[in-house]
């Protein structure tokens, strides 16, 4: 039973944690060109092909985390019929030249495992796109540090580092013995060489307590973006690292209490969401007031839809997904090895994700609580009900307003 | 600038051509400025490579483009690469 008291205080903790992120947002200009670019555009023409691509460019990985989402699936990390250096390159010019995207999202498996990752990375650069690395950087030592510092600008591109821990045992838990000195090193070799680092972290049972320190450690590191999200379950064996309602609760407010201390930290908090408050009765109390309060209304012709249809992911197989949260069969839009991309492209409104998305067609549109909720994450609605115009998995409300709506 | 320059574009400046709109935008990631032009000047940017001169790059245009003459050609690029230059999308190579 959670103490009505501290629920008002994490609230409050949490709507003040929101407001630091909106200004922090609006303090981000580095890629202002690319959002004066998107509005000079005629609506209609803005999203009529993909402006961001994640590409994953292996799916084999050095490393056997406990929490990753393929971890009960050991074939998955065994290489595949991966791109090769050609084929990427001829991706890369396709996407680049043809359908003009304008930023690269490079990931894995583990990117630093293909010998070609460097040389894929300096031919993106040569085009000047801006690119966001993800990788656990065990495989970064300082000569490959430097080089990434001759391809990468510090105004444009980031290194995204999974750290599972503010501490060694936390962190070695998850990721493995003798991981946790090493990618410390990786972040002092490319903070060394000017380059931006991210720290991406997943609360779970096994690091929350101790991540409140995570911020000390950002701190002596100079690292200045963390990202803190929600563990996603994936499997029963991993359900020991899934942290109840009531803990979540206590060590988020740890958390984004300590957050305030620490405001030279750009922070994307994302464990907490408004679902985990419509869990409790208080809960929905303290949301009711607070829209009552400020006066939110639902916003009228919105488009629902997540990225706006901006992004598409591809798998180092060729598979083009849509959400890089939903990689099942049933999201792919089509596999680059089987068909080219305008076949794809074309047949996109005839895949679940393409659907319409807005105030008129979601089942959350007499819902009390969308001024606030504005409907989530569709895939995690895909997944669950099988349409993207319900509420995602999360919201322990839904089924109790479509029996109130529907009966 | 005259027909000896050798132009090439300013670092972080990313090409894009919008066909369906017939907009061509330059975007400037060092210092978040936009340049709108059209096909015309999309022509005329994808031949600046810092390599060629602008005499080269005239020559090569009325080639492909035989109703205009090169001193029409010559103006039109003058005429954009000025305002590129001075608004820090180009930069002078030589």
């Amino acid at each position: 039973m959670i103490d009505k008291d501290f629920l008002c205080k994490l609230f409050e903790l949490y709507l003040n944690h929101e407001e630091i992120l909106r200004r922090n947002s609006n303090k981000v200009k580095s890629l202002l060109c690319y959002h004066k670019y998107k509005k000079s555009l005629p609506p209609e023409y803005i999203f009529s092909f993909p402006n961001q691509l994640i590409l994953k460019l292996t799916e084999a990985c050095n490393l056997r985390c406990k929490h990753c989402f393929y971890a009960e699936n050991p074939n998955y990390y065994n290489k595949k019929s991966e791109f090769s250096t050609s084929e990427i390159k001829k991706l890369i010019d396709f996407f680049v030249d043809e359908i003009n995207v304008l930023f690269i999202t490079l990931t894995g498996g583990e990117v630093f495992v293909r010998d070609d990752f460097l040389e894929i990375l300096e031919y993106i650069k040569r085009k000047f796109l801006p690119v966001t690395i993800q990788t656990n950087g065990l495989l970064i030592d300082e000569k490959k540090a430097f080089i990434l510092s001759q391809l990468l600008n510090p105004k444009t591109d980031y290194v995204q580092i999974s750290l599972d821990g503010a501490d060694k045992n936390s962190h070695e838990a998850i990721r493995g013995t003798g991981t946790f000195e090493k990618t410390i090193n990786t972040i002092r070799h490319l903070k060394k060489c000017n380059i931006r680092v991210q720290i991406n972290t997943t609360l779970t049972s096994v690091n929350a307590p101790k991540m409140e320190h995570i911020f000390e450690l950002c701190d002596n590191l100079n690292v200045n973006m963390l990202s803190i999200s929600k563990f996603e379950l994936c499997s029963e064996q991993q359900r020991y690292l899934k942290l109840s309602a009531d803990k979540l609760m206590e060590y988020s407010s740890v958390i984004l209490a300590k957050s305030r201390n620490f405001r030279n930290i750009r922070m994307n908090y994302k464990p907490l969401s408004i679902y985990d408050f419509l869990q409790y009765t208080e809960g929905r109390t303290l949301i009711e007031n607070y829209i009552q309060k400020n006066n939110l209304k639902k916003m009228q012709n919105k488009c629902l839809i997540c990225h706006h249809h901006d992004k598409i992911t591809i798998s180092s197989e060729g598979n083009i997904f849509f959400c890089s949260m939903d990689e099942s069969e049933n999201a792919i839009l089509g596999n680059l090895r089987k068909q080219g991309f305008y076949d794809i492209w074309e047949n996109r409104f005839n895949t679940p994700y393409f659907q319409t998305r807005d105030m008129t067609t979601t089942k959350c549109k007499n819902c009390k609580y969308i001024p606030i909720c504005n409907t989530g994450c569709m895939a995690s609605a895909y997944k669950k009900y099988g349409d993207i115009n319900c509420a995602p998995a999360e919201c322990s409300y839904f089924e109790e307003y479509i029996k109130e709506q529907y009966g | 600038m005259d027909k000896n320059t050798i132009l090439k574009l300013a670092p972080l400046v990313l090409k894009r051509m919008e066909y369906g709109i017939d907009r061509f935008y330059l975007l400037n990631f060092s210092n978040d400025d936009i340049w709108i032009g059209n096909y015309a000047s999309f022509v005329v940017i994808s031949q600046i490579d810092g390599v060629r001169t602008i005499h080269q790059i005239v020559k090569n245009i009325q080639d492909q483009f035989e109703d205009y003459t090169c001193n029409q050609v010559y103006e039109a690029i003058i005429e954009i690469a000025n305002e590129l230059v001075k608004n820090g999308f180009l930069i002078n190579v030589k």
